[in-house]
Parts: C-alpha cells; structure tokens; sequence
C-alpha cells in the first residue's frame, strides 16, 4: 500500500495490540481475545491432526511409539477442536458482532465476559497439561470405563479443564441472553433482529440448558476417578450407560451450539453479498428456535448400539425431525441467492462451501439417523467423514466466511481478496478430498480411533492424508493474509459491503462506546434491493466516511 | 392459598386474605407463607412416618401403598417449592419470561429424570 | 453522552464505561434475568445429582429403608426448618430494606446467615452419624451399604456447599449493607435472595426425595 494510505490509517482509532493482552470490558477487545485464542488453540488441535494424518500414511503403527499415544492424540484432537476453537471462536464473532447488530453499546455484563474468557486460559493449561502428564485416552466423549479404569491421571486434568470450559461457557451463554432480550434499542424489536442474533440467542438457550448436564458428568466422573465412587461402574453398582446417556444430554445439543451461530453467519453473508433479502426471514429466525428444543430430544442416536431396542425407533424418528428445520434454512439460503446479484467475495465463497459441504453433512446424517444403515456403519471412517462435514465443513467454512466478511470492521482494514481466494481454493479442495474418500473406507469397513489397519486401505489413506495435508496448508495462507491485511490492507471505511445491519452503521472500528446515542435499524436488516434501502445507505456513508472513500 | 390484598404498598402490607379472613400479622403475606410452610412440612413428616407404618404392618399392600406414599409427598414438595417461588422469589410480579427460564430446566431435567430411571439396574441385554 | 468520535478516544478510555449507559432499573432488569439463568443451569446440576440417588431408591428399597430406620428424620426436619427460616428472614430483610429500614434488614439477614450456618453443623453431625454406621463415600463391595454413601453424598454435599456459599455471600451483604450501599437500591440483596431461596427450593426437594419419599 502506498505510504499516504498507511498514514490515514494511524487516524482510524484500534486499539493498541497490547490491549488484547490486558484484561478488557469491551465486548470488541474480549471478542478479538476470544478469537485469537480460539485461533491459536485451532493451530494446535490442526498440527494433533497433521500427526494422525502421518500415522495413517502406513498401515502399520510406525511413527507413535504405542497404541496409547495416539489414542492420547485424537483424544486431544477432539476436546481441543470442539472446547477450545469451535466453542470459543462462536463466542468471539457473538462478542465482537452482536452487542453492535443490536445497536447496544456493550454486553449486559461486560465484567463477566471478561471472566468468561480469561476462565479460558488457565482452563487450557489445566487440558493440556494433562497431554504431557500421564494423557488422557478414551477419545474427547470420554466414555467410562475408558476414560475411569484405564486412563491416566491426564484423564482427571482432562475432567477438570472441561468443567472449567463450561462454566465460561455458562457464563458467556447467559450475558447473549441476557442482552439480546434487554439491552436491545426501543426500535430494534425481536423482528428486526438480524438472524445472527437470532441463532445466537438460540445457541445460548442451548449452552445454559444443556451445559449443566456436562458439569453434573463430569463431577460424578471426578469422583469417580479421585473419590472412590462408581457412578459409572457396573462391578461396583453403577452404570456405564449412564455417562453416555448424560453426555450426549449434553453434547447432542451442543453440536449445534457449534453450528448454530454458522447458519446465522451465512444467512448474514449470503444476504448482504448476493443484495437480496433473506428468504423466509421469520421461518429462518422460528427455525434456530425449533433446532434447539427438538435437539435436545435426540440424544439417543449416538447410542443406537448400546440403547435398548425398543427405543431405537423413537429417536430415529425425533432424529429425522430435526433434518427439517435445518432444510428450512437451506432452501433459504438457496432462495436468498437465487436471482441474486452475487459478488464472488471470499466471504460469499466460504459461505457457498459451507452450503455445499453442509448439504452433504446433512445427508450423511440422515443416513445415520436410520437405524440398519448406522449399525453397519457404527464407530467407522463414516462417522467421521460425517460429524467433520458439519464441523469443519459447516462451522469452520462459517467461521471464514466470518473472519473475511467482519475483519474490516474489527480491524478498520480490508483483507486481500486475491489470498482469500486462494485460500479457499486450498481449503475446499483439501477439505473435500481429505473427508470426502473416508466416506468410502468407512463404507469399506475401516474402523476410527485405531492407528493400524488393513493393508488394502493404505491408498485411499495416502489420498486422505496428503489432501490433509494441503488442508493443513491452507491455513498458513490465511494468517499471513490476516496479519498483512492488519497492517497494510486497504481502508475499509464505515460499510465496505454496503450492509444494512446495524454493525455497519459506525466507523470501522468503532468506538468504545459503539454508537452515539441508541442508533435507529433500518426497518428490514436485509431490505436490500429497494429504493429506500439505498436511501439508507447513502446516508450512512455520508455519516461515516465524509472525506475517506478509498477502499 | 394465600393471596396479598394490593394496598397502596403491596406485598409490605401486614393484611393479608386467607380463607376469606383477614389476617394482620408483621411480615404480611411471607410470615404467612412461612405459617403454610412450616405446616406443609409437618403434615409431610407425619405422613411419611404414619405411611411407613402402614407399610409395615400390611405388607401385602406396600406397593400401593408405597406408590401413594411417593405421590402424597411429591405434592406437597411441589407445592412448598411453588410457594418459595411464587412468594418469596417474587415469581408472581415479575416479568413472565423468567417463569419461562424456569420452567424449561425443569421441562428438559424432568424429561431426562425420567428418561434415566427407565433404564433398567445392570443396563440391558440386547 | 458526549459526542465522541473513535480519533478523540484512547485506548484507555475502554475501562469504566460499563455502567455509564444504563439506567438502574435497566441495570436491574439485567442482572435479574441472569440470576434466573444461572438458577436454571443449577437445576439441570442438580437434577443430575438427585437422579442418580433415586436409581438406588428404585433399585435397592431395602438398603435404604433399613438407612432410614437407623437414622430417623428428627435430626434432618430440625434441619429442614432452620433452612426454610433462614429463607423467611431473608425476604423479611429484602422487605426491610425496601422500607428503608437498614438496622431491620441488617438484623433479618444476619438470622439468614446464621440459619445457613446452623444448618451446615447439622449436616456435619449428621454426615458423622452416617459415618458412624460405616456410610462413606467410595465404593465398598463388603459393606451392607454398598453404594448408598455416594448416592447420598453427592447430592446432600453438592447443595451443602451451596449453603456454604450461601452463608460468605450472605456476609458479604451484611458488609456491604452496614456500608449503607443498598440504601438506595437492594438489587443485591434481592439477587443475594434469588439465590438462597433457589438454594432452599433445592433442599425442599431433596428433603423429601432422600428422607422421607
């Protein structure tokens, strides 16, 4: 960039980088702290993934010394992706978007966010201590007598870090309520929200509902290891069916605790960068309310080889169910870009992956949802293919998709398009051909979380591990573009995307203190299109971005 | 049960209407509260003791009996925890949200209470 | 508010604004409904913890009639109407204090702390008691108990502690209250409140699930 741009920029108030290293109320610094965290933690779980891609390029066990260490890896894989990336990284992009959607001026408890995230930190030593300790073994479901008989005591640290985790979780889940409900503006009524806010209150119902019952495990576990006790020990009248029944309580719910705040980015993304309004807005909106009650009726499904057979058929169906709110929002997002006129952005492309990835996530999970189909397939490479198609192919495609449609408000600077571009080109592709064949050996018989297998597997795993690779590769292309787009991107200005939300309507980025006074919405978050609408946003430029127009 | 007569400062008042009578009493309507409490909970006592006798001496009756005895009591908790709520928790004045924030615990974790008492000791043999 | 605009503003400037935009009633509203939240995670915990003594009591009726017979309920309805006293004079004190009257409110939750005090040794004699007739925590296959220690103890303590917690916080209203700082607005005591009746309810249930049902 020219040096008269680097000078303008030093005019645009961010804050010092040593902010984010001190404790903050500011919903904007907690969110950027939540996300770089979440960041790094993701960079660590990736490298644990690199590891067993390796293990896996042979059938044999070479590069791990035992069975037992790369039992401890996946493990660590596993907890490290779901509670301290997916889990954190929702909470930073609800931090840093939320409070300015709404047209609040910050979080309805700004200290307890702060607690909330710093929980985080010392949580993660305590989890990853363990790692180096005596690791935990029995996989991040943890499931008895594994994880109480035969793991060592990295397993307790393990029990403990995860509690930690929930607390914050507990917490951060209150404060979205909490401000969604009450700190909105007068005119910024339930029906106006922007469906972010909606699939975020969603997913915060979720975290205060069903995170307890993680909490209420994970004790009954710690006593069980440390105290004696046989909860879930059949020799000494327990019941191991219990923990799994708890956890999935528990967990079930919060797969879409890490999903649900993707489905509301991309109703945000697709929106905004196709101009059209969303289709079905109050469907979509209803649709994040109905997948969080009916998830909490399908726990069962992740039990169909250990439930007692009468009730298989009943959660196969509640299973099935639950397909349909999500279809809701598929063919709204499909119905939001038909006709649209699409700006190819990096944001719009990672949300179009995660569309098409999802879909494919989505039916594999209905496949599962059927009973013959899942008991044949139970505990394979399937399995895996499947929840990493939501996950990665769902969350972590919404989370870029985030990262490149919100980085010019965090950071006052746009990200360089072309790199976003080739981003993804590296992540689709590489995600497609890493999980997509395990489908087929999963298919084929291959069983998950062992480190040897039969010989006829290994060219299929070559496919998967050296498409894992490029994956792995991808991400080293967005960080250097976050961190030259930070320094030496081009001046975004208040509303680079011409958005209608209410996040766009300050300066980029904006100040402590968010807005002024309570900012009006423009009647429809996603009105685009209309005459009124440019009306709006002409103002809202003239508002903001007087003198600079580069972008 | 007990209702507060809305006087000009509301549940400060020392009146209260209980079975069409007034009644005048320092605390108002939480000292009665606490009257129908501590009642309740005696009642509940000598049921549970009175039942187990019963019980005991009929043995050829005790499911029913203990059936009746789980239902007797459950209620009478119900009803006391209510009071707490309602009265004291301030549920009654309050916006109707928070009934909602409490009801949907008690929905989910009554819903997985039952669930897990299905489950037969020992687990199952498919 | 004044008219800022980000350039005037140093990063500094991000620490006390937290309170300046909100009205105390908003500000009261808010931490309310958090206060609900929080208890409704609680009873989830709970809910977990008593679920796993009322297997025992469907599945091992003997062990605990014959727990029962030897312990008697005297002790633990005495308990049982310390507690809910304790609930009493605290929405007696959040009463006072809303009249205005800090010596009364002073007084009522100090009987509230010294309830929940009162309570805990209860429940450390009894703990004794059980202790006594060989009940313990850990599993002991020779015991004629078997698990009924830990199904027991898990609940009892887990709301123990919350008593415990109960009582520091309860002080800490005293301390502040003596400071006048809820002269003018007892949102803390009512959220102290919030808590203790929570707490109380919690033991409502218990009581009659564990000793009497």
């Amino acid at each position: 960039m020219a040096p008269a741009e680097n000078h303008e920029a030093a005019a645009v108030a961010r804050p010092a980088l040593s902010d984010y290293l001190r404790w903050s109320v500011d919903h904007k610094i907690i969110g950027v702290q939540y996300g770089v965290a979440a960041f790094l933690f993701f960079i660590v779980g990736g490298a644990m993934a690199m590891l067993i891609r390796l293990e896996l390029w042979t059938p044999a066990l070479d590069l791990m010394v035992s069975g037992s260490a790369y039992n401890s890896l996946f493990t660590m894989h596993g907890t490290i992706m779901i509670f301290l990336f997916i889990i954190p990284m929702w909470a930073a992009f609800g931090n840093f978007v939320v409070p300015l959607q709404l047209g609040a001026k910050d979080m309805a408890f700004p200290w307890l966010n702060a607690f909330a995230f710093w929980l985080i930190p010392p949580a993660a030593v305590v989890v990853l201590l363990g790692y180096f300790v005596n690791p935990a073994e029995a996989g991040w479901t943890a499931y008895p007598p594994l994880s109480t008989l035969f793991s060592g005591d990295g397993q307790t640290l393990w029990a403990l870090g995860a509690h930690l985790l929930g607390i914050s979780s507990i917490m951060g889940s209150i404060n979205f309520i909490v401000t969604i409900l009450n700190m909105r503006p007068p005119q910024m009524t339930l029906w106006r929200m922007p469906l972010l806010c909606w699939a975020v209150l969603a997913t915060s119902i979720i975290a205060v509902m069903a995170t307890p019952f993680l909490a209420g495990a994970l004790t009954l576990l710690l006593l069980d290891r440390v105290a004696g006790t046989t909860f879930f020990d059949a020799a000494g009248g327990g019941d191991v069916l219990l923990w799994q029944n708890i956890f999935w309580f528990y967990s079930h719910p919060a797969v879409y605790i890490m999903v649900l705040p993707g489905m509301g980015v991309l109703s945000e993304v697709l929106s905004v960068h196709s101009r059209k309004p969303v289709f079905g807005y109050r469907m979509v909106g209803l649709s994040s309310m109905g997948i969080a009650f009916v998830g909490f009726t399908v726990w069962a499904h992740h039990m169909f080889t250990s439930l007692q057979p009468e009730l298989r058929i009943p959660f196969m169906i509640t299973t099935m169910i639950i397909a349909v709110p999500t279809g809701i929002k598929m063919f709204s997002w499909l119905g939001t870009i038909w006709g649209g006129k699409i700006r190819f952005t990096s944001a719009m492309l990672f949300a179009l992956g995660f569309m098409s990835m999802f879909v494919i996530g989505g039916i594999t999970g209905v496949m599962l949802a059927a009973l013959p189909f899942d008991i044949h397939v139970h505990d394979t490479y399937f399995v895996v293919s499947h929840f990493h198609f939501v996950l990665f192919g769902g969350s972590v495609f919404a989370i870029y998709a985030a990262l490149y449609h919100w980085f010019p408000k965090i950071t006052g600077r746009m990200m360089n398009e072309r790199l976003g571009k080739i981003h993804f080109l590296f992540t689709y592709f590489g995600f497609l051909f890493t999980f997509f064949p395990m489908h087929i050996v999963g298919m084929l018989g291959m069983p998950r979380r062992v480190a040897v297998y039969v010989p006829e597997f290994q060219l299929w795993n070559q496919v998967i591990s050296f498409s894992a690779f490029v994956l792995g590769f991808s991400t080293f292309i967005v960080i250097y573009n976050v961190i030259r787009s930070y320094y030496r991107g081009p001046i975004a200005g208040a509303n680079p995307w011409r958005a209608l939300t209410l996040e766009w309507a300050t300066t980029s980025p904006p100040p402590p203190t968010n807005f002024d006074d309570d900012p009006i919405p423009y009647e429809d978050p996603y009105g685009y299109g209309t005459e009124a609408a440019a009306v709006y946003l002409a103002v809202v430029e003239r508002a903001f971005d007087g003198d600079s127009s580069g972008r | 049960m007990a209702e507060a007569t809305h006087h000009e400062d509301g549940h400060h008042s020392n009146t209260v209407r209980l079975l069409r009578r007034d009644i005048t009493v320092e605390g108002g309507v939480y000292t009665v509260v606490f009257g129908i409490l501590a009642i309740l909970t005696i009642i509940e006592v000598l049921s549970a003791e009175l039942l187990k006798g019963a019980i005991h001496d009929m043995p050829e009756a005790a499911v029913l009996l203990g059936a009746a005895k789980a239902v007797i009591l459950l209620v009478i908790a119900i009803i006391k925890a209510g009071l707490v709520i309602w009265f004291y928790m301030h549920l009654r004045d309050e916006n109707r949200i928070l009934a909602v924030v409490l009801l949907l615990p008690m929905l989910i974790a009554t819903l997985s209470i039952l669930y897990l008492l299905a489950i037969p000791p020992g687990g199952y043999s498919v | 508010m004044a008219q800022v605009t980000a350039q005037q503003l140093p990063s500094a400037a991000h620490a006390e604004h937290e309170h300046s935009h909100l009205s105390e009633e908003e500000q009261n509203n808010n931490l309310k409904l958090g206060v609900w939240l929080y208890l409704a995670s609680e009873i989830v915990i709970f809910s977990i913890m008593i679920v796993g003594y009322v297997i025992l009591r469907i599945n091992e009726e003997e062990v605990v009639a014959q727990a029962h017979e030897q312990l008697g309920v005297g002790l633990v309805t005495a308990n049982t109407f310390v507690l809910l006293a304790s609930s009493y004079f605290m929405v007696m004190g959040l009463r006072a204090m809303q009249r205005g009257n800090r010596a009364g409110m002073l007084r009522w939750i100090g009987a509230t702390a010294l309830g929940g005090i009162v309570f805990l040794i209860g429940q450390y004699i009894e703990y004794s008691e059980l202790s006594h007739l060989g009940i313990v925590l850990g599993f002991d296959a020779a015991s004629q108990w078997s698990t009924l220690g830990m199904r027991f103890y898990a609940p009892t303590f887990f709301h123990g502690a919350h008593v415990f917690v109960g009582v520091v916080w309860a002080l800490e209203v005293l301390r502040r209250g003596a400071q006048g700082r809820y002269d003018n607005n007892p949102i803390g005591i009512e959220m102290f409140g919030l808590y203790w009746h929570f707490v109380d309810v919690v033991w409502i249930m218990l009581f009659t699930l564990i000793y009497l049902v």
